[in-house]
């Protein structure tokens, strides 16, 4: 008989523990992923920076402002003299200087008072350089941005001649000192936090800030815009696009842009004829004046003044001149000030003055100015213009301002 | 508020937040409110309309619904209240001109209107949503209960102001069940924001600046340059329109509802009717179903088929706008339905001709053709007054439509330093249209719902530095704000 072996009892064979419930995969959000991307992109421009080669006074929008800083870096030697100011001043150098030379200029390109250089020249025997940061529309606030930004160092003048006049501190469409154009450039420029922080900016102007500070591709998103603009120019030059910081259409068609982005303005954008060539006839503006005055903002013009203080101030501690200059009005100009307001403004602006010593000349004097010479009731015309550096520069001998350190 | 401004980059996360962190019974007042919010951040007194005609339509659609014999009565009711109410705030104006105009040769003289009207953002849409609904209670679908969803339906902030038109059967449904947050709609929602944005901002923005110019001045230009301008209109337009609509799907997709879409590239349409299939396709459907479908619809004699389109196109020209060129820009379209549809019939008689138009090469030409119909259509549209219309389409086809400049304006206008990332015109309408043929191409292979993940994320990252970097200061309003 044979016994058989009893079978082998198989052992059972252990399966793996089954999980109670079934794992679904997990989603993985596309958007957090390209968020972590942008936080390591972020932290590579952040390291990256220093090889950019970016410089620093480079727009992508040509403003006023750009076409100053550009022309006052190709300046040879740091002028002596910086003219400041609003339109008022703008319009006296241009006009009076295309008056003067019998040939138009480009309000661009046209940085220097010829007319102011020659009449000192013929008074002192030497000529000062002159260089001109009057922009329209200018404030108190973009005069200290220019000056503390830009006005520093070697390129320190010996002295800033700042035209002056009520509409300077009062401009109603103002929201922010932070919101105009060159105070936009100049924070690019240099560090104008101290006055950013002081200037109460709105809830939204905080929310960009702060994105600026945990962003730093947003905080530089100009320089992107640059970079990307150098590189469409040259695609362009490659195909026979070259000078495009003109404009070639229509002015109809310029204006329609320059609605749409002011702050753009063209090398050939304004030109500025010698009085009298075409005539222009008087331009009655009172209405425009009747409404900037009528709601005047004296917060506004308070934080204004403190910024003049802040200027004057400046120049004390950089051992830079500040002349101020009450800029010529029509006595119908000044009539539609509220009661009192003009001499209240004369009065605070001599305070200031003798506070710091920094010279007035006030070229709003009765007789000074005659109807004749406005083109309307507030800027001047060509022989406006050339008067009023006659009379400047008259003012500035007489009251022995040092114009040049080294004669 | 804008779609495109910090306002809305703050208003919308706050929201999204506060509606998933709220129990549910919340969400849909959450949302009302927001929604109100959002409304009166224009104009905070016009919300006592939008509130009015709420209340308004929603006893009217009860009232429709519960009536045994007078429904015909109550809807007539909703529909002249709605439109007396559009007519009033939209073509107050346009009816005193018109009528001052046609009664002058008559020696009368019809008084300018004694008081200035301003005309609501958003009520086209919601006038028209309304109307959808108490004639849709009428046909015999069940009215909204709720007081606060029809609240909500009529505006809901993501489509208040310029649509997607929404249907109540699609949109009630989404508030009545509960909703549960999801990564993928959350994501998409984003997605769908971010290429808005990039549409509006970096592409309709900048070839306004273009177009502005263009039409404003046609005087200046020549035909080739006049049609370079057409093509830019035609394209800003789109973006413009089909961007607001991306941000506006896409918000809603952050709060788990879907809205309809609006456009299905429509340039790429072969014949005029399929263009009217994918554009605008909210208002179109809505023109349909409450015009066209009333009127008569298709199921009638040729003649009467032919009046009921060209009515419908009509009023949708007016509805866009209370001027002459915007009634003759529907009329237009309405005329080339009925030739279409014309020619579809003879189409069909002819073996050769229907092979042809088949082919592949014929399907092209029909493409190219009907881009161009539509264009001719956009002048019409774009023109600041008729007069300038007349003057366009003349150097379009008759004057000097084959000469351009030495150095063409149009090359030279956008030269200067902004647009910023287009600085050449020539560069970028091709790529626009390249671009719409590709994404026809990729949209059958539903490439980009099925691409990975990665390639998502990719595709935001460019689009947030893109937006970031490029995006302008300030921005125009949507074009389709204005109606």
């Amino acid at each position: 008989m044979v016994v058989q072996a009893p079978a082998k009892i198989p052992t059972p064979v252990r399966s793996k523990p089954q999980p109670t419930r079934i794992r679904t995969a997990r989603y993985l959000s596309y958007v957090l992923v390209a968020v972590a991307v942008l936080a390591l992109l972020d932290v590579g421009a952040r390291i990256s920076y220093p090889h950019w080669n970016i410089d620093r006074y480079d727009s992508p929008n040509k403003s006023w402002i750009w076409w100053a800083v550009s022309d006052f870096h190709k300046q040879q030697q740091t002028p002596d003299v910086v003219l400041l100011g609003s339109s008022l001043m703008l319009e006296a150098l241009n006009t009076g200087d295309a008056t003067y030379l019998k040939h138009p200029q480009n309000v661009s390109l046209h940085h220097t008072s010829t007319c102011l250089q020659d009449d000192l020249g013929a008074k002192l025997g030497y000529k000062p350089r002159t260089f001109s940061f009057a922009i329209a529309g200018q404030m108190a606030s973009d005069a200290y941005a220019i000056a503390s930004t830009l006005l520093n160092g070697q390129s320190k003048p010996t002295t800033i001649v700042y035209g002056i006049a009520p509409r300077d501190f009062m401009d109603n469409t103002l929201t922010n000192v932070t919101t105009t154009e060159t105070f936009r450039y100049l924070s690019r420029v240099g560090d104008l936090s101290k006055t950013i922080s002081a200037s109460k900016p709105s809830f939204f102007e905080v929310i960009d800030h702060w994105f600026e500070n945990i962003s730093f591709i947003y905080k530089h998103r100009v320089d992107l815009a640059c970079i990307e603009q150098h590189a469409a120019k040259a695609l362009l030059a490659s195909i026979g696009h070259h000078d495009l910081d003109t404009y070639n259409v229509p002015f109809e068609l310029r204006r329609i842009a320059l609605k749409e982005v002011f702050e753009d303005v063209a090398s050939n954008e304004t030109m500025v004829c010698p009085y009298g060539n075409p005539p222009v006839p008087y331009l009655d503006n009172l209405a425009e004046y009747r409404q900037r005055y009528a709601h005047m903002n004296a917060k506004m013009f308070k934080s204004q003044l403190g910024y003049l203080e802040q200027l004057l101030q400046y120049g004390k501690e950089q051992n830079i001149n500040v002349v101020l200059v009450n800029m010529p009005l029509t006595t119908d100009n000044v009539a539609t000030m509220p009661p009192g307001f003009y001499e209240n403004y004369l009065a605070q602006i001599a305070d200031m003055s003798g506070k710091y010593k920094s010279k007035l000349v006030d070229l709003n004097r009765p007789g000074m100015f005659n109807r004749g010479y406005f083109a309307d009731s507030a800027h001047l015309n060509g022989l406006g213009g050339m008067r009023f550096f006659e009379l400047l520069s008259q003012s500035l001998v007489d009251n022995h301002v040092e114009l040049r350190r080294t004669k | 508020m804008l779609f495109n401004s910090l306002k809305y980059a703050i208003f919308l996360p706050i929201v999204v937040a506060l509606f998933w962190a709220i129990p549910q019974k919340w969400r849909v007042p959450l949302l009302l409110l927001a929604s109100y919010i959002f409304y009166m951040s224009w104009r905070p007194a016009f919300i006592v309309l939008i509130i009015a005609l709420t209340v308004v339509n929603y006893l009217l659609g009860n009232a429709i619904w519960k009536s045994e014999n007078r429904k015909k009565f109550w809807l007539t009711v909703s529909i002249v209240l709605n439109l007396s109410t559009l007519a009033f705030f939209k073509y107050a104006y346009f009816f005193d001109d018109v009528a001052a105009s046609c009664l002058a040769p008559l020696g009368v003289t019809v008084a300018k209107l004694p008081f200035d009207i301003i005309l609501p953002l958003g009520i086209s849409f919601f006038v028209f949503e309304f109307i959808h609904y108490c004639t849709d209670v009428y046909r015999g679908n069940e009215p909204i209960k709720s007081f606060i969803a029809f609240a909500l339906f009529a505006s809901f902030f993501p489509t208040q102001i310029a649509g997607p038109i929404k249907r109540f059967q699609d949109f009630i449904p989404q508030f009545m069940s509960p909703a549960k947050f999801c990564w993928q709609h959350f994501d998409d929602g984003i997605a769908l924001i971010l290429l808005g944005l990039f549409k509006k901002v970096l592409i309709a923005d900048n070839l306004a600046f273009f177009v502005q110019g263009g039409f404003a001045h046609p005087e200046l230009f020549h035909g080739l340059d006049l049609w370079i301008f057409t093509y830019a209109f035609a394209f800003q337009i789109y973006f413009d329109f089909s961007g607001y609509t991306d941000i506006a799907r896409g918000s809603a997709m952050l709060f788990g509802y879907k809205v309809p879409i609006n456009f299905n590239l429509p340039y790429l349409a072969t014949s005029i009717a399929e263009f009217w299939h994918r554009w605008h396709i909210s208002l179109s459907t809505w023109l349909r179903d409450y015009l066209f479908i009333p009127l008569g619809g298709s199921r009638c004699p040729k003649w009467v088929n032919a009046r009921n389109l060209v009515i419908t196109m009509t009023l949708g020209g007016l509805w866009h706008g209370a001027a002459m060129h915007y009634l003759l820009w529907g009329l237009f379209h309405g005329c080339l339905l009925v030739a279409h549809k014309e020619f579809q019939t003879f189409k069909k008689s002819v073996s050769v001709l229907s092979n042809a138009f088949n082919s592949s090469a014929g399907k092209w030409f029909s493409m190219l053709l009907t881009f161009h119909a539509v264009c001719i259509g956009w002048v019409l549209f774009r023109a600041e007054d008729i007069a300038s219309c007349g003057q366009i389409l003349e150097k379009l086809f008759f004057i000097d439509a084959l000469k351009a400049h030495a150095s063409p304006l149009a090359m030279n206008l956008p030269a200067i330093n902004y647009p910023l990332i287009y600085p050449s015109i020539y560069f970028v309408l091709p790529i626009l249209a390249i671009a719409h043929i590709v994404m026809g191409k990729v949209d059958k292979t539903n490439f980009v719902e099925n691409s990975p993940k990665l390639v998502k994320a990719a595709w935001c990252v460019a689009m947030i530095l893109l937006i970031v970097v490029f995006s302008p200061d300030k921005s125009p309003r949507f074009i389709y704000f204005q109606f």
